[in-house]
């Protein structure tokens, strides 16, 4: 199974965004670090309703990854280790629906708080920070999604966002974009 | 009292609605840990014939910290065996209402954390805790070691002010209850998280008005949760939230209780929610690189899970259940599983 370098370039910054002290490993606990920063960006407990739905569906995406290497959930891995996994679970595998589309709802979720359907900036910002997004990245993310200028992204822009940025090949989607220039 | 009083928090409250998620080692943390506890003497014969054997500590850590390696949750859940075995000893043992005789008990312990080691011939809580020390600290900072070896001095002054309010009959001033009271509660257990978690908190940080309210609120809530439970009629602490809520405002404990719940624990709980909210904020503030933005943030995850978890954990211990007749078989156990 293959990838192509635009998918190999945006799994590697999805592997960035787990190793954070660039040891080039990760393990469980680096996702678990990502969920913690994101609920606390948030301000969201991890016994919430939304802030449990995340952390569950972050344990379901590793499990799904390290299943499809065959390894066990503790293990660490690296960064060509991480894009094989992801690659067979998410673009070439079937665990998308299942697996990593629900995570993405998760975030899109409690970026959502007022549940109008709406994402604006500050909530984008918080977002993107909680990844390790550097600052003049997350401005032209948010230019690059916002496709009709009104200055919010919809909830449904940003959950095909995340599809198109993790499993897509298109190097025209404006998915691509989500975490900036790729 | 019954622990289903506080069930309207976990119902009501949008914080506390969604359970832990739970370590999936739970059951070989919880045999590793009750080895240990056995091999250093703190538990004798069956688990489930002594307080601190149905404790079943492992529970509550499992669901503070469910991401960890299993070997750092069984050492937390060992530092909880310890705690509740001097706790016992101190209610159990006859000294608690003598503060010459608790100091005298927790001296050597200040000492063993001082030294790094027990001195020949300690006891049995010398030697533990010098077992937990020297798998602790080391690479934590000196500044950690200092502040958990401050908040253990802190608990020893709690337990000095309850063996003299036992004695007495005096509580403190309704304004400094609830610092006296969290003394007791073992301020230290929180800096467990740290270590268990790979993470320290910077200075800068701890020194925020925000991280004390959500580490000060945290270890109100779960201390007044635990004196709940905790109060019988005839047994519990004078610094029991419950005995002390009655007795300033001349209510029964039955309706103490009530305003604990309803009233003290749930203004609290908003406490601990409006520094949940406000810590981003302070980490942009101090431009805490990514790493330390994250520990900071598991450390604090941890803490806001702590409410919850002891909640179900108080439900699940048979700590507070009266206990089982002797002459009936002490329900199956899992088969014995290690951890690998």
């Amino acid at each position: 199974m293959s990838t192509s370098e635009l998918q190999d370039r945006k799994l590697d910054r999805a592997f960035d965004h787990l190793d954070v002290n660039r040891d080039g490993m990760v393990d469980r606990e680096d996702l678990a670090g990502l969920g913690a920063r994101f609920l606390i960006g948030f301000g969201e407990p991890p016994t919430s309703s939304p802030g449990r739905t995340l952390l569950e569906s972050f344990d379901l995406v590793w499990a799904a990854v390290m299943s499809r290497l065959d390894l066990d959930a503790d293990s660490r891995i690296g960064r060509d280790q991480f894009r094989r996994g992801m690659a067979e679970a998410f673009i070439v595998g079937p665990d998308y629906e299942p697996v990593l589309r629900p995570a993405n709802q998760a975030v899109a979720r409690i970026c959502d708080a007022d549940a109008d359907g709406l994402i604006d900036p500050v909530a984008f910002r918080t977002m993107q920070t909680a990844y390790g997004t550097a600052e003049a990245d997350i401005a032209s993310a948010f230019g690059a999604l916002d496709a009709d200028g009104d200055g919010m992204l919809t909830v449904s822009e940003l959950e095909r966002a995340a599809r198109e940025f993790y499993t897509g090949d298109d190097p025209r989607a404006g998915g691509n974009w989500l975490f900036g220039r790729i | 009292m019954d622990v289903s009083l506080l069930l309207p928090l976990a119902e009501r409250i949008p914080a506390l609605v969604a359970p832990c998620r739970v370590h999936e080692r739970l059951w070989p943390i919880g045999e590793e840990s009750t080895a240990w506890a056995r091999t250093h003497g703190l538990v004798l014969g069956e688990s489930d014939s002594t307080r601190l054997g149905r404790g079943r500590f492992e529970r509550l850590v499992c669901r503070l910290l469910p991401d960890v390696a299993p070997a750092r949750a069984v050492l937390v859940a060992e530092w909880l065996v310890w705690l509740f075995a001097l706790d016992d000893q101190i209610d159990d043992g006859g000294l608690g209402g003598s503060a010459t005789a608790v100091d005298a008990l927790y001296e050597p312990l200040i000492l063993t954390l001082r030294r790094g080691d027990a001195r020949p011939g300690a006891s049995v809580l010398e030697a533990s805790l010098a077992d937990l020390w020297a798998r602790t600290a080391p690479g934590m900072s000196q500044d950690w070691r200092r502040r958990f070896r401050d908040h253990v001095a802190w608990h020893r002054q709690g337990c000095l002010d309850e063996a003299v309010a036992r004695r007495t009959g005096e509580l403190p001033a309704p304004g400094r209850y609830p610092a006296v009271r969290r003394r007791l509660h073992a301020p230290f257990l929180l800096d467990l998280l740290e270590p268990a978690l790979g993470a320290e908190v910077p200075a800068e940080v701890l020194g925020t008005k925000t991280w004390q309210l959500l580490r000060d609120g945290t270890a109100d809530v779960t201390a007044w949760c635990n004196d709940l439970v905790a109060y019988t009629r005839e047994e519990h602490s004078p610094l029991n939230h419950v005995a002390v809520t009655a007795r300033q405002l001349g209510l029964s404990p039955r309706t103490a209780a009530a305003v604990l719940v309803h009233e003290r624990i749930w203004a609290r709980l908003e406490d601990v929610a409006r520094a949940a909210r406000a810590l981003d904020g302070e980490m942009r503030r101090l431009r805490l690189d990514p790493v330390r933005a994250r520990g900071v943030s598991r450390v604090a995850c941890a803490m806001l899970a702590a409410p919850r978890a002891q909640l179900d954990w108080l439900h699940e211990c048979g700590r507070y259940s009266p206990m089982p007749d002797p002459s009936v078989p002490s329900p199956r156990r899992k088969p014995r599983v290690t951890l690998t």
